[in-house]
């Protein structure tokens, strides 16, 4: 291989870890959406973007971001912490989540992010970390809001490794007297009371799970897990319909999205070490897409809302005459019944098994 | 996913086509004049219209869109235009010179048809950015007028049979079962894919991923977004900024623009077509539907504007777009919704044979035959009972007092006295208690204690307890001292009040707080 083109490899390669560090949340939520198919594992814990394997594919990616909603999210984001966070504080303490007159702010988010301070990586690791040891010594005199801190989940959990960036998180006084941190989700969707989405609600939530379970991890292995209590519960930070302003959701209970994302993680682990290979970790870019792009799928309703290798699935479908071209229930019904035999079926033809007996029986006809 | 709706899935993947779902239409279809077609387009991660499309479906659209969906004074001015058409096809009172009245005949029904469930939500989104909005200026009042009918609208499309709204999609879904994904068939341009494309499967399939392919929500496919609008519109900034000329810029928007909102608007009326022009008929017990909604559109809308308009008709309440704030006006509507929920299906039934085969299916239902008539009344009272023998294993969820209507022949009502289980039969006892002097208007259409009806295959279906429940959301307002008064009679919050349009506001605080220790907001 050429220098040159080894260099160029090996920088791909840096971009890509270095997306997976920050995107470790975004793929596990990938993952979780279909956590049996083997390639969406495999582009979730290779960090192999769906929509690249799909152009490799020859089909049309579908999904993305628009400009707009990227530009209303950074500026919505950036209006909260402005002076020193005074828009957030103001919305959190009307909802009881800070107590009034709460002073002190601590941005650890990286410049690239609209951070003031922090610009590197390790950098954020660091300060983050050292802003968790001040906590266990009480939260007499830290700040009461902390920006973007950044949290190395230990063991690896998420291949190659896992970092998550927590949006904002605050500090308050516990019963004990001890600091606690209440971790907090912020998204740009329109807080619409009863009536907000309900999808969207479940995505943020789900993220603060993330990001308590994280937060539990962290403190544990810092070894200061007795002397910092990490809430229960968080806040949801979105916005009121039409405009900039945050609206809050406080007491927002975490604990099963915790018990989700721990468990979450580990079956994404043991799956994981079935399916990665060794010489992954050395694979190049290209070489990553063409393993998802062989790998085993397991098609379903959910792929249409995130996959763009969705059409690719369903033309095997429908070359194959599977059920799942009518739906999730149907497909749990028929099995690998073909949709030519299940009609056939219920159009009265004898069963050839017990099984296809015990699904006419199903469909209302023995 | 019950049995049979699995088995309608397989028959239209059989058929190679959507099939219908029932054998009438569960929903009012008006005249084209009456049947107002509304599409929006917004920025990704706003909630403002950037453009809206309006016309009836007898008219064509009338297409109006601003250079940039933030722009607030901008978007004010095209939702006035569009609030000016939309009160008056609804005919609210101040907006028109022929406001709908308290009685109205279902033939004056008013719809608005939008394309999906993300579209309503726009409604939503009006509601909170208008209804209370300090803004606008001139426009002022007829934005809050907006606000108020948007969020009425909104919130009537959570009740059961509602009419004056329609989601093209919902609707038809309704009416067809199609051989695809759940998930996909909630795509308009989708579903009128295999609905209107001519050939087999295979050429409606193609032709409805193909479709797919179009998004029909309000917000813009984020590829067009990002080759040609956000430059555009970032240039349209640029020269507002610097005070130039930019009205070449927002041509070159709005032409973009355009074929977006035709094209949402076109499928939305197509979809408004099909249904107009189907073979199947509207549901008769539709006509009941249409005047519960007319009687809605009456209780919770337009006495209020006539009360905003004339405070010495009594106090206008305003519904604020989150919650009612209020424990008893939650409790009346919940039990008005519930009402709405049960009355739906017993009022379509007796029309529908493919609903009624549904309720069958479901045990809801019951077909059976009569072995006995007995009249228990003494002296002039009648008093008919039945014996009504159905076949032991069938699956039914009958138990003593239950009410129950004989299919095809609303009005009358029984009561389950008795359920004698043997062997090869299930005996029901049924005695009569409503229209039991008058004749059936189904089968033989005896009276029901008429001897003859023995050995007749008659049908029973569950009666609704919609009047009971509706009854109660009257009552539930003086319950003071009732059960659950602790609730619905606590300590009110104020009633809310939106100070600015970046919704400050200081009462959503912690409702369990509020009503447990009746603290204030």
């Amino acid at each position: 291989m050429p220098t040159t083109d080894r260099g160029r490899r090996v920088t791909e390669l840096d971009e890509t870890r270095e997306e997976a560090r920050r995107n470790t949340r975004g793929r596990f939520e990938q993952w979780a959406k279909n956590p049996t198919c083997h390639a969406n594992t495999l582009s979730a814990v290779h960090n192999v973007r769906l929509d690249a394997a799909a152009k490799a594919a020859g089909l049309q990616p579908s999904f993305g971001q628009s400009p707009f909603a990227i530009a209303r999210g950074n500026w919505f984001e950036a209006g909260l912490f402005f002076d020193d966070a005074a828009k957030l504080r103001q919305a959190l303490e009307r909802k009881s989540c800070l107590p009034a007159g709460s002073t002190g702010f601590l941005d650890l988010r990286l410049k690239m992010n609209g951070g003031t301070e922090v610009t590197t990586v390790d950098q954020a690791l660091e300060r983050t970390s050292a802003w968790l040891q001040r906590l266990s010594a009480g939260p007499t005199g830290t700040e009461s809001i902390v920006a973007g801190p950044m949290i190395k989940i230990p063991k690896g959990v998420i291949l190659p490794e896992a970092l998550l960036i927590i949006d904002a998180a605050t500090v308050t006084a516990d019963p004990s007297g001890r600091a606690k941190v209440t971790v907090g989700e912020v998204k740009v969707f329109p807080d619409r009371g009863g009536y907000t989405d309900a999808s969207q609600l479940a995505s943020a939530r789900a993220q603060a799970g993330i990001y308590r379970h994280a937060l539990d991890l962290a403190v544990k292995a810092t070894g200061i897990a007795e002397d910092v209590v990490i809430a229960r519960d968080g806040f949801l930070v979105f916005t009121w319909p039409g405009s900039n302003s945050p609206s809050v959701r406080p007491h927002e209970d975490l604990t099963y999205q915790a018990i989700r994302a721990e468990r979450g993680f580990e079956r994404l682990e043991r799956v994981a070490s079935e399916l990665v290979r060794d010489e992954d970790f050395s694979a190049d870019n290209p070489t990553l897409v063409e393993r998802v792009l062989h790998s085993e799928t397991d098609y379903r309703e959910a792929c249409l809302s995130f996959c763009d290798l969705a059409p690719r699935c369903h033309r095997r479908a429908m070359e194959r005459d599977d059920a799942i071209l009518l739906g999730d229930e149907i497909k749990r019904v028929l099995g690998d019944t073909t949709l030519t035999r299940a009609i056939e079926l219920l159009n009265g033809v004898d069963p050839d098994d017990d099984r296809e007996q015990d699904l006419q029986r199903q469909l209302g006809l023995a | 996913m019950s049995r049979r709706e699995i088995t309608k899935k397989l028959r239209a993947w059989e058929a190679e086509r959507p099939i219908p779902r029932y054998d009438t239409l569960h929903h009012a279809i008006v005249s084209p004049d009456d049947a107002l077609v509304v599409t929006f387009v917004r920025m990704a991660g706003e909630s403002r219209p950037w453009g809206i499309a309006w016309g009836t479906a007898a008219s064509g659209p009338r297409i109006v869109s601003v250079p940039d969906g933030r722009v607030r004074d901008d978007v004010s001015s095209l939702c006035a235009e569009f609030a000016e058409d939309l009160l008056d096809h609804l005919r609210v009172h101040n907006w028109t010179y022929d406001p709908a009245g308290q009685k109205e005949d279902t033939s004056r029904l008013r719809q608005v048809w939008l394309p999906n469930g993300a579209h309503i939500e726009m409604l939503h989104q009006l509601s909170y950015t208008y209804s209370q909005t300090k803004f606008g200026g001139a426009n002022q009042d007829i934005l809050r007028a907006l606000g108020r009918v948007a969020g009425w609208m909104f919130r009537e499309t959570a009740r059961k049979g509602s009419q004056h709204v329609v989601s093209a999609s919902g609707a038809l879904n309704d009416a067809y079962v199609f051989p695809a994904q759940d998930v996909r068939t909630a795509h308009l341009g989708f579903q009128l894919a295999w609905l209107e494309t001519v050939g087999d499967r295979t050429h409606r399939m193609a032709a409805a991923a193909d479709a797919e392919t179009m998004t029909v929500s309000p917000t813009l496919d984020p590829d067009l977004d990002r080759r040609v609008l956000s430059d555009l519109v970032e240039r349209w900034q640029l020269v507002r900024r610097d005070g130039g000329e930019a009205s070449s810029t927002a041509a070159s928007i709005a032409a973009i623009l355009e074929p977006e909102l035709v094209r949402r608007w076109e499928l939305t009326r197509r979809a408004y077509s099909l249904l107009a022009a189907n073979d199947r008929p509207v549901n008769p017990g539709v006509r009941w539907l249409i005047e519960e909604s007319q009687a809605e559109f009456w209780g919770q809308h337009q006495r209020i504007e006539l009360r905003l308009n004339d405070p010495s008709l009594g106090p206008a309440f305003v519904a604020h777009p989150e919650t009612d704030f209020h424990g008893s006006a939650a409790a009346s509507r919940y039990l008005t919704y519930e009402a709405a929920d049960e009355a739906f299906v017993g009022r379509l039934i007796h029309s529908d044979p493919e609903l009624f085969a549904e309720a069958v299916d479901a045990g809801d239902a019951v077909r059976g035959e009569v072995v006995r008539v007995t009249d228990l009344g003494t002296g002039r009272a009648t008093r008919p009972v039945w014996v009504l023998r159905l076949p032991p294993g069938v699956t039914h969820r009958l138990r003593e007092n239950v009410r129950l209507t004989p299919y095809g022949s609303s009005g009358h009502e029984v009561i389950v006295l008795d359920l004698d289980v043997t062997e090869d039969a299930l005996d029901v006892t049924l005695e009569w208690t409503g229209l039991k002097t008058r004749p059936l208007s189904v089968g033989l259409g005896a009276k029901p204690d008429a001897s003859i009806w023995v050995g007749q295959q008659v049908a029973f279906v569950t009666s609704d307890a919609a009047d009971l429940t509706r009854r109660r959301s009257s009552r539930v307002w003086s319950a003071a001292k009732g059960p659950g008064a602790w609730l619905t009679h606590g300590k009110f919050p104020t009633q809310i009040e939106i100070l600015d349009d970046d919704g400050r506001s200081d009462l959503l605080v912690d409702d369990v707080r509020q009503i447990v220790a009746g603290e204030p907001a």
